[in-house]
């Protein structure tokens, strides 16, 4: 394993390496950032989270037990540090989970949506009306492209419950599409 | 994560191939599918559009670390100075490194557990390191996973011993057994004898 690779620099970081720690955040803070941006929504509180989530990985390296990837060990305290600055934000009704939530019945027109999808303010628009913990999903899919099980242990759930949940982020984003963009 | 498809639409799994994690087997099932299937085609279509402008969306933040690091560094400089027990590994490596090569295993006791047990003590709670006695006995101590809360206080009590410091980055605490006068290795040795016979609460004990 070379020294550079993230697992490599976390056990560098669990034996109070500061440089481990400075090239860890230079080559990931950007993604760890953009999956806490889209958590938290705010830049400000975003940069808040990051900080904190950067400090957990200095005073928590050594408990790293190599039994995921590093990146996914580390989104999963993102997640958790992303979902406690809500709370701490009076924001728990972002948090809602909407498993229990009845299946939509009207089916939206998968053109129309992908169409849609070229208007990148239409697209963050709609992002923006999921609930969070759904929005986390599509994200961990189509940007971390992590696989279910890997999102599953970021957000500490069973695997069925981000199938679940990219079902719901998925009609959710059509019927938003469709709607606003014609609409627009 | 292998799991029967259903045989009319793979919706559950397309996200999945679209960003291509799926098992092969379970990869092998959706593309087969895919072939007789217009509907789930044209929503593959639309899954890799939204994984394509996804990715666009969130490539817009702003990347610069400089200021995020700076704030960083600051804070744990700070941090190591204010609060030395909560990163013996980083300022004192000394105190544990000749012990890492027996603690290949690290147990790591809640830190809500030993707080307890710092603040349940009648003494004046947990002395940092820089302020223990530089002449106490101290000894470096790794308890078995199993190992429950009271059957550590009690041990500890029985001994006269007290945390002083940890866990370090491989699990290992540092306690200050009071019952022992310095320099007398006699001591010191029946107590080590009498924790390694303690199987079942100490996985290692080591003299400093």
């Amino acid at each position: 394993m070379s020294g550079g690779t993230a697992e490599a620099l976390l056990a560098r970081i669990a034996s109070g390496d500061h440089k481990a720690l400075e090239r860890f955040y230079r080559d990931h803070h950007g993604r760890i950032h953009a999956f806490i941006i889209q958590r938290v929504g705010e830049p400000a509180l975003a940069a808040e989270v990051l900080n904190d989530v950067m400090l957990a990985l200095w005073r928590q390296a050594a408990q790293f037990q190599g039994r995921s990837r590093a990146l996914t060990w580390v989104l999963g305290i993102a997640h958790y540090k992303a979902m406690d600055a809500l709370r701490r934000r009076g924001r728990d009704a972002a948090l809602t989970d909407l498993e229990d939530a009845p299946e939509p019945t009207d089916e939206a027109d998968v053109g129309a949506a992908l169409a849609a999808l070229d208007d990148g303010e239409l697209l963050r628009f709609c992002l923006g009306k999921l609930s969070e913990a759904h929005r986390a999903v599509v994200q961990l899919t189509f940007f971390e492209d992590l696989a279910y099980p890997e999102i599953a242990e970021i957000l500490d759930c069973p695997v069925g419950t981000v199938k679940t949940r990219m079902m719901h982020a998925k009609r959710g984003l059509k019927r938003c599409l469709e709607r606003a963009g014609a609409a627009a | 994560m292998n799991e029967p498809i259903n045989h009319d639409h793979p919706d559950a799994l397309l996200p999945w191939y679209a960003n291509g994690t799926l098992t092969d087997e379970e990869r092998m099932q959706v593309a087969a599918h895919l072939e007789r299937c217009e509907q789930c085609r044209e929503e593959l279509r639309f899954l890799t559009g939204l994984r394509q402008a996804v990715k666009q969306q969130v490539a817009d933040a702003p990347a610069s670390p400089e200021l995020g690091l700076k704030r960083l560094m600051r804070e744990i400089d700070a941090d190591d100075a204010e609060t030395p027990t909560s990163r013996p590994a980083t300022r004192r490596m000394a105190w544990w490194q000749p012990s890492l090569a027996a603690a290949a295993v690290v147990i790591v006791i809640q830190g809500v557990l030993l707080l307890n047990l710092w603040q349940g003590d009648d003494d004046a709670g947990m002395r940092l390191a820089g302020e223990t006695r530089p002449a106490a006995v101290v000894v470096q101590i790794q308890f078995d996973a199993a190992a429950r809360e009271e059957e550590i206080r009690a041990l500890l009590r029985s001994l006269d011993a007290r945390f002083v410091d940890g866990p370090s980055a491989v699990g290992l605490y540092r306690i200050e057994l009071s019952g022992i006068t310095p320099g007398d290795n006699g001591a010191l040795a029946r107590v080590l004898s009498a924790l390694r016979e303690q199987q079942a609460i100490v996985r290692h004990v080591a003299a400093e």
